[in-house]
């Protein structure tokens, strides 16, 4: 294409490029890079106005120069010189606006070729296309975006004006009619195909074709979304960007869909909202959810997983809090105190968090009342007297549920008690020497880590999916001829270990025939079926009073008293209480060691779920107690199938469609 | 009718050269490759959870393997599909047949319905020659056919968009390296549009392709995802149309 004037083209293509750096300024500004933005548009406008200039002394109209740009040149400097938006604005518009309109005036009353004003059409389009982009990243109408696209739709209309024969010849053209009806339909297409798009995403669905259902809730939390029995209002403290929200949005979706009479939630976000947020204790944004329903609050904290949301769900439903009685007096360390490491204060808390309120007991001189839901004897270091171990098992006898967490050569005779339940504690140690087994970068073989599976499949280790972590272990099995109960083992070492009798002896080594040797179990649970079999010591009647003569006044020496005899610790039947009624149902968990529910180790693996676990199916809460997580797929591949599996994907496959190639070029070749 | 002998042509066309059968084999070769490596990280990832007793359940074969190597034949798919969709209409623009296509007794809707199809059918061809490798798997493991569906479904709605808007970006050129590149760059760059967007809400994590495959391969088919997908494939065949149909009054 032969350009016939070349000056002239480069200062209009000049205005143009000027025109674009404004723009892109514009843009920029709308995306919070000011300090770039302003310099390209100050450049931008400087080009635009030197085009303009040049441009108009080519042809042969100096006094566009003068009228137009000069003016709007001062005039606009003289506005930036005022630092706010406004004027910014008002300047570039006058700038870049004024310059062309004397050039369309110039061009009506020239009557100059058809497409001369081209520049004109090009610039305005160009800031229009640009101002549209503007709104677009800035999501919505923002000063920059009004101004550009104002501008770009007005210089249009003034190249509209200027080239009009070129214009009305083109619109009238046949292109330009069928073309832009094309176009129009293609963008209303565009609109449908997004307006579509829109109303699926807030209608949406989830089809989980997954095996494991792994987009869908479990059975067990369907159920307690839909057995609501008053309305919950979820409040889900997520900011835009919070990459946690949408993940937690789809989950609580899911539960919404079951019950939506009942469970409706708001998405809040504590940046926008921070009087709001300071209400609800919500400081940053780290995903908090609050729950509400009949005046009770739940929050949720931290990685919200479904099994969480569905506890909170249960506890915010749930009328009464659980009773835990821990025992006192066998030199038990103290539940409250909470600054101890080895301490049980980080358990209490947790059981306080899930509606469990823990009650000191001592037991020698309270005995266990039928008022504790629950009992925990938690590292008793004194053996318990005859009469407290009776109380024990007639407190199981009478539908009772007791947590028993025994150190190892701690209270044995105790510890022996619990064979009449079916529990048998060995006076051992567990002793691994596995590497396997043994804690990564600890050498001590009595601390065990342990499969969580490596029992049978119950309660309270289903949900496990981690390794329980236990500091020195001493073996707990069930007696299997043990009458009227029912004992299940729940946790195994690993089969290269055994129960030492005597730790301290410098050379370890199994003793067959001595000790139990190859998955030492070290937890029972046990259900008591038949209280009956039980055979408790019975209960001594209690004598009539004697009637007592009236005091006589003697006076008299004083006649010095003997002190109180103690009580007779050997009476079983002491321990018995009065109105003793046995009935099944009682359930004990024994584990064979105590730190792993302490402050130090009960966030470490899964122990803090055991414990929980335990206390939960005591207490039979089914709801806190939760699904078995899906089993590790690994693939075990030999060398020799890995072999074959690469030759036939690299080998045999893409051979075949290489041989189709050849025949293919054979067959048209030659055939 | 027209439509299917259309895309029986074009799918016919496509396997009567070579290089229809070289396309293909570059694709098998690509795919094996990804899928061998995949295969061999995912053996050793499982090697080290057994000796590790703090794993737990973490290790899955559709996250740990599926999901990786088909989200590979993903971005493998925004080069071939455009490699397919090049010469659909650019050829015909360059061999002058364009004229007589458009003067045939059958309709524009016909031509372009038939030609997407035809491409479709080729994308489904190189999926279905990825199906022996989770049937390879099957002496050793038991892969969830729900996530295999969602992997297989995914790709098939995302090599549709792809095809469909190389068909648009073909009909607007003679030559068929500016129609190869021009969709190549516009599949990238709906790739990469959502990396910076820190809202998975926003605009541009929406538009993005990314966005709406992931939860496919999962196994999770969301009426959304499968609506952008189709969406996205419909406006580009009805551009083409209107595209084509400007060949007519030009």
């Amino acid at each position: 294409m032969e350009v016939k004037d070349p000056f002239a083209l480069a200062a209009r293509v000049a205005v143009v490029l000027g025109v674009g750096l404004v723009g892109a300024g514009g843009l920029l500004a709308s995306i919070d890079l000011g300090e770039v933005a302003d310099s390209l548009r100050d450049t931008g406008a400087v080009v635009a106005l030197l085009g303009f200039c040049a441009e108009a002394v080519r042809a042969r109209t100096p006094w566009l120069v003068l009228a137009s740009a000069l003016p709007a040149a001062l005039v606009a400097v003289w506005l930036r010189a005022d630092d706010s938006e406004t004027n910014r604005h008002a300047g570039l518009v006058i700038v870049l606006g004024v310059p062309f309109l004397a050039v369309a005036a110039r061009q009506v009353a020239s009557a100059p070729s058809p497409g001369a004003s081209w520049f004109v059409g090009a610039s305005g389009g160009l800031l229009a296309l640009l101002g549209l982009l503007s709104a677009g990243f800035a999501q919505g109408s923002t000063p920059e975006a009004v101004w550009m696209l104002g501008l770009g739709g007005a210089l249009l209309v003034v190249y509209a004006v200027a080239d009009r024969q070129l214009v009305a010849s083109v619109a009238s053209s046949r292109s330009f009619v069928y073309g832009s009806g094309a176009w129009v339909l293609v963008a209303l297409m565009g609109g449908l195909c997004v307006g579509g798009y829109a109303l699926a995403r807030r209608n949406d669905r989830t089809f989980d074709l997954t095996e494991r259902q792994s987009f869908s809730l479990s059975e067990q939390s369907r159920q307690i979304a839909a057995g609501l029995a008053e309305p919950v209002q979820v409040t889900a403290w997520f900011g835009a960007t919070n990459p946690a929200r949408p993940a937690f949005q789809e989950l609580i979706r899911r539960f919404v869909e079951v019950n939506p009479g009942k469970l409706s939630v708001e998405f809040a976000d504590p940046l926008t909202e921070p009087l709001r947020a300071k209400q609800d204790l919500v400081s940053g944004d780290h995903g908090t959810v609050i729950l509400r329903a009949g005046g009770k609050t739940r929050r949720l904290e931290g990685e919200i997983a479904e099994e969480k949301v569905a506890r909170e769900l249960v506890l915010l439903q749930s009328q009464g809090e659980h009773v835990v009685c821990w025992s006192q007096g066998h030199g038990e360390p103290d539940p409250d105190d909470e600054a101890d490491p080895a301490g049980f204060g980080g358990a209490r808390s947790e059981l306080e968090s899930l509606n469990y309120k823990v009650r000191p007991l001592p037991v020698a001189r309270e005995g266990i009342p039928p008022t504790c839901e629950l009992l925990v004897v938690a590292r008793p270091t004194e053996e318990w007297f005859p009469y407290e171990r009776e109380a024990l098992i007639a407190f199981l006898a009478e539908g009772g549920r007791a947590l028993l967490l025994l150190d190892a050569m701690e209270a044995s005779e105790t510890a022996a008690e619990l064979e009449r339940v079916g529990v048998r504690v060995g006076s051992d140690v567990v002793i691994d020497l596995d590497l396997k087994s043994q804690l990564l970068g600890v050498d001590d073989p009595s601390l065990l880590v342990l499969d969580p599976r490596s029992g049978a499949e119950h309660p309270v280790t289903r949900s496990l999916g981690g390794a329980v972590i236990l500091p020195v272990a001493r073996s707990v099995r069930a007696v299997r001829e043990a009458q009227g109960v029912r004992a299940t083992e729940l946790l195994f070492s690993g089969p290269e270990a055994w129960g030492e009798t005597d730790p301290t002896q410098p050379d370890l080594q199994p003793d067959p025939g001595l000790e139990v040797i190859g998955r030492v179990p070290v937890a029972v649970a046990v259900e008591v079926e038949d209280p009956g079999a039980l055979e408790l010591a019975a209960r001594a009647p209690t004598p009539a009073p004697e009637a007592e003569a009236p005091p006589v006044s003697v006076p008299g020496p004083e006649i010095p008293t003997a002190a109180p005899r103690p009580p007779d610790t050997s009476d079983r039947s002491r321990g018995v209480r009065e109105g003793f009624a046995p009935q099944p149902g009682g359930k004990l968990v024994v584990v064979g060691d105590t730190d792993f529910a302490t402050s130090q180790y009960l966030g470490l693996g899964n122990n803090r779920d055991l414990f929980l676990n335990a206390l939960a199916w005591l207490a039979e809460e089914e709801a806190q107690l939760g699904e078995r997580p899906p089993s590790s797929e690994t693939l075990e591949i030999s060398l020799a199938g890995e072999y074959v599996l690469c030759l036939v994907s690299l080998g045999v496959v893409p051979g075949i469609a290489v041989f189709m190639a050849i025949g293919t070029l054979v067959r048209r070749r030659y055939l | 009718m027209n439509v299917v002998t259309i895309a029986v042509r074009e799918l016919r066309s496509l396997f009567a050269t070579p290089m229809g059968w070289l396309v293909l084999c570059a694709w098998l070769l690509l795919t094996g490759l990804f899928w061998m490596l995949h295969v061999t990280t995912y053996v050793m990832q499982g090697q080290e959870i057994a000796f590790d007793p703090y794993g737990g359940a973490s290790l899955s074969l559709a996250d740990g393997l599926f999901v990786p190597f088909y989200g590979n034949c993903a971005i493998i798919l925004i080069i071939v599909a455009p490699a397919l969709s090049m010469r659909v209409f650019a050829e015909e623009v360059k061999q002058r047949t364009l004229e007589l296509l458009m003067t045939s007794p059958v309709s524009t809707l016909e031509i372009v319905l038939g030609k997407y199809l035809g491409l479709l059918a080729m994308v489904g061809v190189l999926l279905l020659s990825t199906a022996q490798f989770p049937l390879g798997l099957l002496t050793w493991a038991s892969p969830d056919p729900g996530v295999l569906a969602g992997c297989y479904l995914g790709l098939l709605l995302f090599g549709s968009g792809m095809v469909s808007m190389g068909m648009l970006l073909s009909s607007f050129t003679s030559n068929q390296v500016v129609a190869l590149v021009l969709t190549v760059l516009s599949g990238l760059g709906l790739w990469i549009v959502s990396w910076g967007s820190t809202d998975p809400n926003d605009a541009f994590a929406q538009i993005s392709l990314t966005t709406h495959l992931s939860e496919l391969m999962r196994g999770a088919v969301k009426v959304s995802d499968v609506a952008y997908y189709l969406g996205f494939t419909w406006f580009f065949v009805f551009a083409t149309l209107q595209r084509m149909e400007s060949f007519r009054w030009k």
